[in-house]
């Protein structure tokens, strides 16, 4: 069967990798070589980006790393540009050119291939860590510590004592003076509670597969139990990352088990 | 420019993607402030509650606080 | 389509406004043939406003509210204020400061201090994330589109204006346009789609052109997002539009025709 990128060097020939000769004249024979020009081109951008994926990833110093899924999103529609000429062209040129005995062979060739484009193209960013978020954690983390160690109470001037991470502006007591200070931990601070579920699951990855490779064998009624194992992993580095959530999190505990409890009712 | 013309695509479009120019994302530092109330200077003590002060009674916060994370129900001046 | 709401909403719900009406756009997916998708085969029934009664029915049934059967009990625990800052509070609030205002001026308007805000938006971001009836989210995303009314922060006007080169009467006037005509609003969710297809930022070309951040743009449209029969007729043209920005901004970028040369 003709592999997309199997091989390394453009082929010249017209031949497919079966190492049959293609039939040039026949409406299957040009559509192959039409395919593969399409292949071609699609290879030369996803070679090019595999060499600059995580380039563009970790020079991207947005927050939001909106540069990295510009040119993500621009590249994905090049790919698409690419997948629907194939399908416009199937659809237009091929079907109605191609005899009934023709499209047996043309059918299943077309899709095998389209298939195989998408794939290609979901897989395109798999290998590229969009943010390390280890590192954005332990770097907030360790300029938060810096930061707090020399606040002072604005009313008698006794050093404040900050206990903990907060990532919200909250009050803290003076031990002196009884005073409500009004404490802002900063920009910085604030977004890791946008980053809490995907570090979290970061660190739960063992538990997770676990459970995956249960679902496999088992179904997923069965691997429950894997489930909650992972499911109370992630809570607990949930809590750890953003102190005083325990309840919210709680909640959050119970609305996955009742997604999970959906899922599995027959329909 | 000749250079840009040698660009492929994919290099267009990470160099596009790079150099965007958007709208500035507003950093606030870590900092601490504290509130006097306007009338008597009074600082808020953490017995007295948030809302009022303690002092003259004037009024801090428009709301009544509810049972949220750090800040609870407790803290409503009395 | 309702999978992918309910995925991308655990995952950043404060985007959610944003995001709902974006992923409601997204209805193709590549490698669809053309037949796939006909919208030939279900006229009549948009025109009634049967398609949304049939999805309304089918969600409820599934234990699920939309915009249209979301219900505002006052005795749902879900909708308790969180520090006095209820829910329409904070939709309108999460709509300003998307139009540029700082969280300062929101709490100064609505007389609170900034960690009531922070925690408000905290509780009601998780509140939003766990319900599973998506009602919560409903109620919100009506509110985050009618902040222009809300009596303390409707009229706040932010005090950092976006950069850009629109002039605050015309930007003033694309935002009514948007209001008003909901063809316009869908051909900018056109263009917006063109633009991130061809690498260039969305959200920028929004502020250089219109003079208007996405929140503002994605506020006017809530009400047109809030009904699935407007969005299924809107969708031919949204698309006959999409494909008009594209040939623009591909000539303009050089992103277009990556396989023109290449042909049967």
């Amino acid at each position: 069967m003709f592999s997309i990128f199997g091989t390394n060097k453009k082929e010249n020939s017209n031949s497919n990798d079966g190492g049959a000769p293609i039939d040039s004249s026949s409406v299957f024979g040009r559509f192959q070589i039409f395919l593969k020009k399409l292949d071609e081109r699609a290879f030369d951008i996803a070679r090019e980006v595999e060499e600059s994926a995580q380039l563009i990833a970790d020079a991207d110093t947005d927050p939001h790393k909106r540069s990295f899924l510009q040119f993500k999103g621009a590249i994905i529609a090049q790919f698409t540009q690419i997948i629907q000429k194939a399908s416009s062209t199937y659809q237009t040129n091929v079907i109605p050119a191609a005899r009934q005995m023709e499209m047996i062979e043309i059918a299943p060739f077309y899709a095998d291939w389209n298939a195989k484009m998408v794939e290609k193209m979901n897989n395109l960013f798999h290998g590229v860590l969009e943010r390390d978020l280890e590192k954005e954690y332990s770097l907030t983390m360790t300029e938060y510590n810096q930061a707090v160690g020399d606040f002072h109470c604005q009313q008698c001037g006794a050093k404040l004592d900050i206990d903990r991470f907060y990532f919200q502006s909250t009050y803290i007591t003076c031990q002196y003076c009884q005073s409500q200070n009004t404490f802002d931990p900063g920009s910085k601070a604030r977004l890791i509670q946008h980053i809490v579920q995907p570090l979290a699951r970061a660190r739960c990855k063992g538990q997770y597969q676990l459970y995956q490779e249960k679902k496999t064998q088992s179904g997923k009624k069965k691997s429950r139990a894997e489930f909650e194992v992972y499911l109370n992993a992630l809570i607990t580095e949930m809590d750890l990352i953003l102190p005083g959530m325990a309840d919210q999190h709680q909640n959050y505990r119970t609305r996955m088990l009742k997604d999970f409890e959906n899922e599995i009712l027959p329909w | 420019m000749q250079e840009d013309k040698t660009l492929s695509l994919v290099e267009r479009l990470k160099k596009q993607a790079l150099e965007q120019k958007r709208e500035p994302t507003l950093v606030e530092p870590t900092k601490t402030t504290i509130l006097q109330c306007p009338d008597c200077g009074a600082a808020r003590a953490k017995q007295d509650g948030l809302t009022h002060c303690a002092y003259c009674g004037k009024r801090f916060l428009e709301v009544s606080l509810t049972d949220g994370i750090n800040i609870t129900s407790q803290d409503n001046s009395l | 389509m309702f999978k992918k709401l309910i995925k991308k909403f655990t995952d950043n719900v404060e985007d959610f406004a944003k995001d709902a009406m974006k992923t409601q756009l997204e209805n193709k997916n590549p490698g669809q043939t053309s037949s796939d998708y006909n919208p030939g085969q279900m006229p009549s029934d948009f025109n009634q406003g049967d398609m949304q009664k049939i999805f309304d029915m089918g969600a409820t049934s599934a234990g699920v509210n939309t915009m249209n059967t979301a219900t505002e009990d006052p005795n749902d625990p879900l909708l308790i204020p969180v520090h006095g800052v209820t829910v329409a509070d904070y939709a309108a609030g999460a709509s300003k400061v998307g139009e540029g205002c700082s969280v300062d001026q929101i709490c100064g308007a609505l007389g609170i201090e900034r960690p009531m805000w922070d925690e408000a938006e905290t509780i009601w971001n998780n509140r939003m994330r766990d319900d599973t009836t998506f009602n919560l989210v409903n109620v919100y995303s009506k509110y985050f589109g009618q902040a222009k009314e809300h009596p303390k922060l409707g009229n706040l006007i932010p005090n950092k204006a976006i950069q850009t080169t629109v002039l605050p009467e015309d930007a003033k006037a694309n935002l009514d346009r948007l209001e008003s005509d909901k063809h316009y609003f869908f051909e900018i969710q056109a263009a917006l789609e063109a633009a991130y297809a061809n690498g260039i930022d969305g959200a920028q070309w929004l502020i250089d052109n219109l003079g208007l951040t996405v929140s503002q743009v994605n506020g006017t449209g809530t009400k047109y997002m809030n009904d699935f029969s407007v969005i299924a007729e809107m969708m031919d043209y949204q698309e006959k539009k999409k494909n008009e920005y594209h040939e623009r901004f591909s000539k303009q970028n050089g992103t277009g025709g990556v396989v023109d040369d290449i042909n049967f």
